[in-house]
């Protein structure tokens, strides 16, 4: 079997950044090379082709022109040697990298198709990069490989030294058996739960037990498929066992099903008529205005993110959005967010722990999941957050969430028996075996190559020409309902959708990526971009036009019936029978005990020698901190524009050099109506009371998306908790602590949490240590903005406005960036001293824009990490004017011990605003009369300088804007991998190429 | 099917994988043209369709995934499948083509732009990569370049907000390093003077070159999105009062519309 090998290269005259990137990583780890690189885009073809197609397939379609070259070869078994395909670079070092077999590979398939485009049909391509590398030969043997793992990620790829691949790729496994029957009725508890290990079915003996008395039951023992079905439905990531069971907290609390009598039972207690379907369908559902809903759903997917970050942060970001296009009779997604929690990324290679990538690398391919995914399918991505810490080394979080706009007459779906079952969209492979099981294990140093199987790279474009498909066809009313293959592919979404009335499916009408599936795989594979549709069979017809038109593949699957059984089979063959009622409501309640204990306090006051340091100096580095500091080199990368709805921009000011807080979406621009989306979290805190970081939360999210002109009364919020191990009961202790201390403030916010979800063994072990995360809780805030044209800005307008700050400061620098820097945690962080008292400043902070014509409050910036002198900073920094603050006159300067503390506390509730001055005594008045507090703390300067004069009066400190912006700029501006100890910094050009003027 | 209520008759093509198809058609209703979207299989089985239409419109996004290259597939397909008809709605009819962004990359890989001398399809130039190596998405300043555009007024400074990772203009050997009179918009400074220095000039094209016009002066193809920045809201600056109440790409469309609707 040989093949054709077409090899592109970039021209010597133009710049190459895939040669760029290498050179930067040879040059990184200490390995000189003696001349230019060449980077190679390769393809594969068949060797059946005459030579003359195979050169004008490179020459009409792989090859640019203008700005490449193109070498063409043939392969055969073993993988031929490579001599001197590239004659200038005869002599070079050969390093290749590709997809191992049966890794999705869109560019593959699309060049198949587009070889048809030239008349030239073909079966199947390939593809590959390499790179040609001026390398001592003496020095190959040890560096090759070690250039190899930074290109690469051996998940998914394979390399190869100074050779052609090969041939095409050939997938493909043994069909095995198609029945296989698991003896349980007659196993002991150890050979269950070795059953529940080797099968990577992540289930508890409690539940091995259950399975083993219904089969006991019905007399016979389960098939292979019966057992994955029940392990992908039972899955912690589906049924949420530890926080919907029962949990009994020590000293406290039992509950019966903790979140129906938290979180949800905050919703129930407040029960706005606005909130439409929540915790039922797969996102939120909120009315907008009379026409249209507004859905929302925010997801993790830490671990896959934590071996293969690029596939994994972007099939995320396609899961999330498919969550999106299944809610109602699916939505259209509007924008996206993503927060990303790693460890620091400056910190030194020999700290690794054995089995996990660098932070640098993490957030550097977490970035580029984001953007490969969410770019081409034409969502933009509007806001987000970076946190670091120690902690996030080997589970490094990542929440991706989705908002979708929904006409209400869709809000609900219903499956009726007789309508069929049928998937659309990409194809069915051994990818994504095991996820929704693999995301309830602990990491260890191994998990890189136990669940290779878990990992899938996403195909955006299959995606959106599904979304395409699917909004025509729900316009024209071809199906009754609609959900996504997510978690447990096919398992979980038929089952889920048939589980009032009945199902039976024939797996043989799955469409294959590749033959060799066994028949359970095809029916747990979390394969991406697949929707699961029950489609009215009078409907079916025009239910296929529609996809056909959109090129989007699809397939009748089953039935969905009336006999409450899930039926499946395979070329007659049948594989499993399952009631629904056991499968959905069979689950043993899991009972976990809890037990809070408060941290040993840390010494408060720091030792005064702190207090006498540089306070520029101390500003810069809480600036510089990668909590705090500018994110722009991610948000540059992420196409916030497209769709056109962009309202408030992720940077503002005539210069775009200020950040904003929440993003503000202009979906109605005729009706000068849309809606803010924020988000709250502050890891830190949890080191000392998770009650402290979950209220933080919930404040800065809302408060976030009242600092854009959110309506708070209209505020639905989502909470996303990310844990450690909870069969701890000092884990899910901290975790009740924290929810009891979110839920009571979302009581008094009048913020119903609309959609959640949890991930709740974020653990890595190393050898016999095992480091667990802090608890997170991100909370999501999204709440219309009646008034686009009221909006306050992220940056000062107008020199000589007075500028405000709304909200009490108290001594709480516990866990603040501050203390950070001084090496402290402290042991009083921020705490909702009076929640009604801020819901009250925020609806004041709304309402009082609502009945002026002018745009009261001109620019504006919630106060959390780094406290009142970062914000002040963050006003000043997308501006040409400065600001003079003075701390004595800020509300509560009588609370703190010195100015550090006024200036650094990180207290809740507090916004600074710059306020319009012919409507200042308005302003003052309105809050005054409502006894909320609101005072007058600086004004708007002509110069770009921050100046702060200390609570006795004294000039604090008088610093220009750019020394602050450079500091707050410099730690993220080339990127995270710059930010590696040791690491060169990247190249700017290849010495090949020859680049006149032109360079930046 | 165009009457004078409705103004010109404005295709805007779908291809899978495009993603600005939506608001694209929205800003060219608004500017008063007739818009309709077309997906572009329908166009390559009934190519006719063109004739009864005055504008034509690629809009921006990943058409085909940008697999192999950025708009590479697309262009392939229409330079195989639309060629003649291309050429006649533009030589013959009169038509005016737009390509924004990845329409921009198709449209000077089927060879439609700069198409020097009016001669037969053939690329003369290209987009590749970012000298960032990456994407990047901001607003830039634009100048209209004193060229053969025929209806962008020479010398105005537009302010549209850019979003792509191939958007480094390379002229070939029949174009003049500057692009000449094929220049539509150049990336400039806070001065209006063309740069090379990043972030003003977001891709390191050479001669700061953001658009080109063939020599008709009405097929169009430029990296910035007007469609990105025809309503008020859409400016970085609004609603504070320094944000143009009427926005760059709102005039852009009109005056592309204004310019088809003439005979």
């Amino acid at each position: 079997m040989t093949a054709w090998v077409v090899e592109i290269g970039v021209r010597s005259a133009y710049p190459d950044p895939q040669a760029r990137l290498c050179r930067g990583i040879c040059e990184d780890l200490g390995f000189s090379l003696e001349g230019p690189v060449l980077a190679i885009r390769g393809f594969l073809l068949p060797g059946e082709l005459e030579e003359a197609e195979v050169r004008r397939a490179a020459r009409e379609l792989f090859a640019d022109p203008i700005s490449e070259r193109f070498r063409i070869a043939r392969t055969g078994a073993g993988g031929s040697p490579e001599k001197g395909l590239w004659e200038e670079f005869e002599g070079h070092a050969r390093l290749l990298v590709q997809r191992k077999p049966g890794v999705m590979d869109p560019v593959a398939r699309s060049a198949r198709a587009a070889l048809g485009d030239l008349g030239i049909e073909v079966e199947e391509t390939g593809t590959y990069r390499a790179w040609l590398l001026p390398l001592a030969e003496g020095k190959r043997a040890e560096a090759l490989p070690r250039i190899a793992r930074r290109l690469s990620n051996d998940v998914i790829e394979e390399v190869l030294f100074d050779r052609l691949p090969a041939g095409l790729p050939h997938p493909g496994g043994e069909t095995s058996e198609l029945r296989v029957e698991v003896p349980i009725r007659e196993a002991d508890d150890e050979e269950l739960m070795r059953l529940s290990s080797e099968g990577c079915l992540s289930l508890d003996l409690g539940e091995m037990r259950t399975i083993q008395g219904h089969f006991r039951e019905l007399g016979r023992e389960p098939s292979s498929t019966e057992l994955e079905t029940l392990a992908q439905t039972w899955s912690e990531h589906c049924k949420h066992k530890t926080l919907a069971g029962r949990i009994e907290m020590e000293g406290g609390k039992t509950y019966e099903n903790f979140l129906k009598e938290t979180v949800f039972g905050v919703t129930k207690r407040l029960d706005p008529d606005w909130c439409v379907s929540v915790f039922s369908d797969n996102a939120g559902i909120v009315e907008f205005d009379g026409e249209d809903c507004l859905c929302i759903k925010v997801e993790t997917h830490n671990h896959p993110s934590a071996i293969e970050p690029f596939g994994g942060a972007g099939t995320g970001v396609g899961g999330v959005i498919r969550d999106i296009l299944g809610t109602g009779l699916g939505a259209k997604p509007l924008c996206n967010l993503d927060v990303f929690c790693v460890a620091p990324p400056d910190m030194a290679p020999e700290e690794l722990p054995a089995g996990t990538l660098h932070p640098a690398r993490i957030l550097d391919q977490i970035t580029a999941g984001v953007r490969d995914y969410g770019n081409p399918i034409g969502i933009p991505t509007v806001t987000g957050a970076v946190h670091t810490d120690p902690a996030f080394v080997g589970n490094p979080l990542v929440y991706v969430g989705t908002v979708g706009i929904l006409p209400k007459r869709m809000a609900h779906k219903k499956v009726s028996p007789g309508d069929l079952v049928v998937v659309a969209g990409g194809r069915t492979g051994r990818d994504g075996i095991h996820g929704a099981t693999f995301s309830s294990v602990e990491l260890h140093e191994e998990s890189e190559t136990v669940s290779s199987g878990a990992v899938q790279i996403g195909d955006p474009i299959t995606e959106k020409k599904l979304l395409d498909a699917l909004l025509e066809a729900r316009d024209l009313g071809l199906y009754s309902a609609i959900t996504d293959c997510g978690a447990g592919g096919l398992s979980s979404a038929v089952g889920e959708m048939g589980e009032d009335c009945g199902a039976r499916v024939e797996l043989e009408t799955v469409p294959l990526k590749y033959e060799g599936l066994t028949p359970t795989e095809i029916w747990i594979s979390e394969a991406q971009e697949r929707m699961v549709f029950a489609v009215p069979p009078e409907k079916w017809e025009a239910f296929s036009k529609v996809f056909e038109h959109h090129e989007v593949e699809y397939a009748l699957l089953g039935t969905f019936t009336d006999t409450g059984r899930l039926e499946i089979s395979y070329k007659g063959t049948p594989l499993c029978d399952l009631s629904m009622a056991f499968l959905h409501d069979g689950v043993p309640k899991r009972v976990r005990r809890a037990r809070y204990q408060a941290p040993e306090p840390k010494e408060e006051t720091p030792p005064a020698e702190l207090q006498a340091g540089d306070l520029g100096q101390d500003l810069k580095a809480i600036l510089a901190d990668f909590n705090v500091c500018s994110r722009e080199w991610i948000i540059r990368q992420y196409d916030h524009e497209v769709q056109a709805h962009s309202g408030a921009k992720p940077f503002s000011g005539p210069r775009q050099k200020g950040p904003g807080d929440a993003a503000v979406l202009a979906v109605k621009p005729d009706k000068n109506l849309g809606f803010a989306l924020g988000t709250g979290l502050n890891p830190r805190y949890s080191w000392i009371d998770p009650a402290s970081m979950a209220e933080a939360a919930l404040d800065e999210a809302v408060r976030n998306v009242v600092v854009r002109g959110g309506n708070p009364t209209r505020c639905a919020v989502l909470d996303n908790y990310c844990w450690g191990n909870t069969e701890k009961p000092e884990q899910l202790g901290a975790l009740v602590r924290a929810t009891e201390a979110l839920c009571e403030a979302a009581l008094h916010y009048r913020t119903p949490f609309v959609s959640g979800k949890d991930s709740l063994n974020n653990e890595f072990r190393v050898g016999d240590r095992t480091i667990s995360i802090p608890g997170c809780l991100l909370v999501t805030a999204m709440a219309p903005v009646p008034a686009l044209d009221k909006v306050p800005g992220g940056a000062l307008e107008r020199p000589g406005s007075p500028v405000y700050l709304l909200g009490t400061t108290y001594a709480e620098l516990g866990g603040s960036a501050y203390y950070k820097q001084k090496g402290l945690l402290g042991s009083n962080p921020p705490r909702l001293r009076d929640p009604g008292l801020l819901q009250a400043q925020y609806a004041a902070f709304f309402e009082l824009t609502q009945i002026h014509e002018e745009r009261v409050w001109t620019a504006a910036h919630d106060l959390s990490e780094g406290g009142l002198a970062v914000a002040a900073a963050e006003l000043c920094f997308g501006s040409p004017y400065g600001l003079l603050l003075d701390l004595g006159s800020i509300p509560g300067a009588e609370n703190c011990a010195d100015d550090f503390e006024a200036l650094f506390s990180e207290s809740l509730g507090r916004i600074l605003v710059e306020v319009h001055p012919e409507l200042e005594e308005a302003a003052l008045k309105w809050m005054e009369g409502l006894d909320l507090p609101f005072q007058k703390v600086g004004e708007v300067l002509d110069e770009p300088r921050l100046q702060i004069d200390g609570i006795q009066g004294d000039l604090l400190l008088d610093i220009p804007i750019s020394e602050l912006r450079e500091a707050w700029q410099a730690p993220l501006a080339r990127g995270p991998l710059a930010c590696v100890p040791g690491s060169a910094p990247p190249p700017t050009s290849e010495p090949t190429s020859d680049q006149g003027g032109n360079r930046r | 099917m165009s009457n004078a209520t409705k103004g010109p008759k404005a295709l805007v093509l779908q291809a899978p994988g495009t993603n600005c198809d939506l608001e694209s058609r929205d800003a060219l209703r608004r500017a008063g043209a007739d818009a309709e979207l077309v997906p572009v299989q329908d166009l390559f089985a009934e190519p006719e369709r063109l004739l009864r239409a005055r504008i034509l419109m690629f809009p921006g996004g990943f058409a085909h995934g940008d697999d192999i290259a950025s708009a590479r597939i697309l262009a392939n397909q229409c330079r195989l499948r639309l060629g003649d008809s291309l050429l006649r709605f533009v030589d013959q009819e009169g038509g005016y083509v737009l390509g924004i962004c990845n329409g921009f990359q198709a449209l000077v890989k089927m060879g439609l732009l700069p198409r020097t001398g009016g001669g037969p399809l053939r690329q003369q130039a290209t987009l590749t990569h970012n000298d960032s190596g990456h994407y990047e998405c901001r607003w830039v300043r634009l100048k209209i370049e004193q060229g053969n555009c025929a209806f962008l007024p020479e010398g105005e400074v537009f302010e549209l907000p850019i979003g792509h990772g191939e958007g480094k203009f390379i002229p070939g050997p029949d174009l003049p390093e500057d692009g000449g009179s094929y220049t539509a918009l150049r990336y400039v400074d806070d001065e209006g003077n063309p740069t090379q220095s990043f972030p003003a000039n977001p891709n390191g094209s050479l001669a700061a070159i953001a658009g080109m016009c063939d020599e008709t002066g009405r097929v169009l193809g430029m990296m910035p999105h007007p469609d990105r920045a025809y309503l008020p809201p859409h400016h970085p600056l609004w609603p504070s009062p320094e944000a143009p109440s009427d926005p760059s790409g709102a005039r852009f469309f009109r005056l592309l519309v204004e310019a088809a609707a003439k005979p």
